[in-house]
C-alpha cells in the first residue's frame, strides 16, 4: 500500500468481509480454487430491488423512461415479461423466492413471519452445490428475520447494520439467541404500526433520538430530503453498492450471493438529480377503488408514484453503476447476475403500497432479468413465469438435482424444453390465516394462459366472489370477465379449489 | 467533620421515603405505564397469535412486560429521588400525592403526544420547547394544588391504596416475564 494512500476503514471492512471467504476456502481445501484458476467457476448474484413493480419500469413499456440503466444491460440478457411474485409483501415474496415454493406451504405469509422448520432447509442455500460460498445480506429486516432461519446455510451473513448509515434496532444485539421474536417485541415497545409505541415515556425518547439522527444524517448527506429507513434502520443505496462492487470481484468462485436493497421500498427518497424528474403531465389510468380501498384520492396516488417512479429511477441508476464497476473490473465475466425484485407497489384504486389483501399486476408482476457471461444478445421471454422458478433453474445451472419440493419450474431459456401452455402460478395473501390451519381467510391468484382469476376468501368487507382478466386485452384489469366467460371462470375456479384442497390436506 | 457528617445522615434519615410511600409511589408509576402497554399488545396481539406457536407467543408477550416492568422502575426511581428531595413538610400523603400527580400528569402529556404523534414528531425544536414548558408548569400547578389540599392528598393515597394489589399483579407479571424472557435466550444458546 502506498504512503500517499491511507489505510481507510473501508479497507478495513473490505479485507475483514474477506476473511471468512479465505478461511472458508481454507476448510474446504483446493476445489474452489482450481476451479478459479482455470475460469470455470460461475458465481451467482441475486440482486433483489424491494418492492418493484413491472408496471412502472420503462423496461416493460412503462411511459416515464424509469430504467434506463437495467433497459440497457438487457440488451445482453434474457428479459422475462410475464414474471411475478407469489405474494404481495416482502415475507411471503422473499419466502417464495428463497424456498422456490409458494406461501401455503412454506407458511411464511404474515408480517414479521417465519417458514415452518421443515423449509428453513429447503432454500437456494441449502441445494446450492457443497463447495459454492453463499453470501447473504438484507436492508430489509424483515428479509433478514428470514436468512437468519437459514443461517446455518449461509457461509457470510452480512447483517443490515454492516451497510447502514444508522442502525437503531438493538434486539439482534441484546437477544441474539431470540433474535426473531424480540425484534417483533420491540417493535411492539419502540416502534408504531397498527399499535402505537407500548412503552409511553422510553419509546418519545427513541423517537427523539431517532429525530437527532435523522437530522444528523441529513446534514452529512443533504441530497436527500429524507434519509431513506426503514425499522430503525437508515441507509444509502450507494453505500451498499460500493461496498458490493468491492467485495464481489474479489470473492473466488464458485459463488452464490443474495443481496437485497431496499430502495424504492417507501419511503419514497429520491435524492437531488432524481427529485422531480418526473413532473410531467403523466398521468395514469384511473381505477375505480377497491373495496380494500385506504381512501387515497388519485391527486394523492400521482403525487406518489411520482415520487415512487423517481425513487425507482434512482436505484435503477445505482444498480448500472453496480454493473458498471463489475463489467469494469470482469466480475461479470464470471458472474451470473438475477435482478428481480420480491413484490410490486399498488398505486392506484385507493392503495397505496404492499400492505393490503388485493393482488392486482401492480403487485405481483414483478422484473426478471437474467445477465450471464458470454450473452451478449438480448432474449426475450413471455411465457408465465413464477419467483418460484428461481430455486429450481439455480439448481439446473449448478448441475445439482432439481428437489421434489420445489412447487417452480425451470425458467424458459433454460428448460431445454417448450413450457407447457396450460402451466398455472399462484400468489397468495394470508396475513389474516393462523400459520398452522387450512388457508381459509387469503386473497388468492390464479394465473393460466392469458387469465388470472382472483378469488377472495372470507373477508369480511363485501367483495365480489371471484374476479376474472384477461390479462392480454387487458392489461390494467378493468374488466371483470367472471360474469360474461363463465366457463373460464368455472374451470379456473374448479382448478383453485382442487388445488387448495391439496395444500390444505396437511393442516387439516 | 463528625458533627457534619451527623448532620448529612440525619438529612438523609428525615427524608427517607418510608415503606408505605414506595409501595404507594410504585403503584402510581405502575399505572399508567402497565395499562398503556397492555392496551398496545392488546391491539395487536391477535395478528400475532394467528402466526406464531405458543411458546413464541408467550415471548413475544413477555418480551413488553418485562421491559414495562424494567420502565417501571427507571421512572420509579427518577420519581423516588424527586419525592426524597421534597420539603420536609410533605412528607406522608402530600408527598406520595405529589408524586402521583406528577406521573399521572406525565402519563397525560405522554398519551397526547402519541395520540397526535405524526404532527409532534414534524415540529421544529422550538415548538417542543414550548410544548414541554406548558406540560411542565401545567405539572408544578397541579403538584402545588394537591400538596395545598390534604383532602385531595389523603383521596389520591386512598385510591393508590386499594391499587396497591394491581401493581403487586404487575410486578409478580413482570418479573415472571423477565424470567421467561431469560429462558428464552438461554435455551436459544443451547
Amino acid at each position: 500500500m502506498s504512503k500517499e494512500r491511507r489505510f481507510t476503514r473501508r479497507d478495513f471492512l473490505k479485507l475483514a468481509a474477506l476473511a471468512p471467504a479465505a478461511y472458508w476456502l481454507g476448510l474446504k481445501g483446493g476445489s474452489a480454487q482450481e476451479s478459479a484458476t482455470d475460469g470455470q467457476a460461475v458465481k451467482t448474484l441475486i440482486l433483489v430491488l424491494d418492492a418493484v413493480s413491472a408496471r412502472n419500469m420503462s423496461l416493460y413499456g412503462y411511459a416515464r423512461r424509469t430504467t434506463p440503466e437495467i433497459d440497457r444491460y438487457a440488451q445482453q440478457a434474457v428479459v422475462y415479461h410475464n414474471h411475478h411474485a407469489a405474494g404481495n409483501f416482502t415475507t411471503s415474496g422473499a419466502a417464495s423466492l428463497f424456498t422456490g415454493s409458494y406461501p401455503w406451504s412454506h407458511r411464511a405469509f404474515h408480517m414479521h413471519g417465519l417458514v415452518i422448520k421443515s423449509y428453513a432447509e429447503r432454500t437456494f442455500f441449502s441445494t446450492c452445490p457443497a463447495d459454492c460460498y453463499r453470501v447473504a445480506f438484507s436492508h430489509n429486516l424483515l428479509v433478514s428475520s428470514l436468512i437468519q432461519q437459514f443461517r446455518h446455510r449461509v457461509d457470510h451473513y452480512l447483517p443490515a447494520r454492516q451497510l447502514a448509515l444508522a442502525d437503531m434496532e438493538y434486539s439482534d444485539l441484546i437477544f441474539p439467541q431470540d433474535y426473531d421474536v424480540s425484534f417483533w417485541s420491540e417493535s411492539v415497545i419502540l416502534r408504531r404500526g397498527s399499535a402505537k409505541q407500548g412503552s409511553l415515556f422510553v419509546s418519545l425518547l427513541y423517537s427523539l433520538w431517532q429525530r437527532m439522527v435523522k437530522n444528523r444524517l441529513l446534514k452529512e448527506r443533504p441530497q436527500y430530503e429524507e434519509i431513506p429507513n426503514l425499522n430503525g434502520v437508515f441507509y444509502d443505496l450507494k453505500d451498499a453498492v460500493d461496498w458490493l462492487a468491492d467485495y464481489w470481484p474479489a470473492l473466488p468462485g464458485p459463488a452464490l450471493g443474495y443481496f437485497h436493497f431496499l430502495p424504492p421500498h417507501e419511503p419514497y427518497a429520491p435524492p437531488s438529480g432524481f427529485r422531480g424528474l418526473f413532473d410531467d403531465r403523466y398521468t395514469p389510468l384511473e381505477k375505480p377503488a377497491h373495496f380494500a380501498s385506504e381512501g387515497h384520492s388519485q391527486e394523492f396516488l400521482n403525487q406518489q408514484r411520482q415520487l415512487y417512479d423517481e425513487y425507482l429511477a434512482y436505484a435503477d441508476s445505482e444498480l448500472g453503476r453496480l454493473l458498471d464497476r463489475l463489467t469494469q473490473s470482469g466480475a461479470l465475466a464470471n458472474t451470473r447476475v438475477i435482478i428481480t425484485s420480491d413484490h410490486g407497489e399498488s398505486l392506484e384504486r385507493g392503495i397505496r403500497g404492499h400492505i393490503t389483501p388485493v393482488l392486482y399486476e401492480p403487485l405481483l408482476h414483478i422484473p426478471l432479468v437474467i445477465l450471464e457471461p458470454g450473452r451478449t444478445a438480448r432474449q426475450d421471454v413471455h411465457s408465465l413465469t413464477s419467483c418460484v422458478d428461481i430455486l429450481p433453474t439455480l439448481c439446473q445451472l449448478d448441475g445439482v438435482g432439481i428437489p421434489g419440493w420445489t412447487e417452480g419450474e425451470v425458467l424458459p431459456a433454460y428448460a431445454g424444453v417448450a413450457q407447457d401452455e396450460g402451466r398455472r402460478i399462484y400468489a397468495v395473501e394470508a396475513k389474516g390465516n393462523p400459520t398452522s390451519t387450512p388457508i381459509k381467510r387469503a386473497t388468492v391468484a390464479l394465473y393460466q394462459g392469458p387469465y388470472k382469476l382472483i378469488r377472495y376468501l372470507d373477508h369480511r368487507k363485501v367483495a365480489p366472489p371471484d374476479e376474472l382478466y384477461d390479462l392480454n386485452v387487458d392489461a390494467e384489469e378493468m374488466d371483470n370477465l367472471a360474469n360474461s366467460r363463465r366457463d373460464v371462470a368455472q374451470q379456473l375456479g374448479a382448478a383453485l379449489d382442487e388445488k387448495l384442497r391439496q395444500v390444505n390436506q396437511a393442516f387439516l | 467533620m463528625i458533627q457534619e457528617g451527623c448532620r448529612g445522615v440525619y438529612f438523609f434519615k428525615q427524608r427517607w421515603l418510608s415503606q408505605d410511600e414506595i409501595y404507594l409511589i410504585f403503584t402510581a408509576v405502575s399505572l399508567p405505564l402497565q395499562l398503556w402497554m397492555w392496551y398496545n399488545l392488546l391491539i395487536v396481539y391477535p395478528a400475532y397469535q394467528f402466526r406464531l406457536a405458543a411458546w413464541d407467543l408467550v415471548g413475544f408477550i413477555a418480551y413488553p412486560l418485562a421491559f414495562v416492568l424494567l420502565e417501571s422502575l427507571l421512572v420509579f426511581g427518577g420519581v423516588a429521588m424527586l419525592a426524597f428531595f421534597a420539603p420536609l413538610s410533605w412528607r406522608g400523603d402530600r408527598r406520595v400525592a405529589g408524586a402521583a400527580v406528577l406521573v399521572f400528569a406525565a402519563a397525560f402529556w405522554s398519551i397526547l403526544v402519541h395520540l397526535n404523534y405524526e404532527t409532534v414528531i414534524e415540529w421544529s425544536g422550538k415548538q417542543m420547547m414550548v410544548w414541554l414548558l406548558l406540560a411542565l408548569t401545567s405539572i408544578a400547578l397541579l403538584i402545588w394544588a394537591t400538596v395545598r389540599s390534604p383532602q385531595l392528598a389523603k383521596n389520591l393515597t386512598d385510591f393508590l391504596e386499594r391499587a396497591e394489589v394491581l401493581a403487586a399483579f404487575y410486578l409478580v407479571i413482570g418479573l415472571l416475564s423477565a424470567l421467561i424472557v431469560g429462558f428464552r435466550n438461554l435455551l436459544g444458546c443451547m
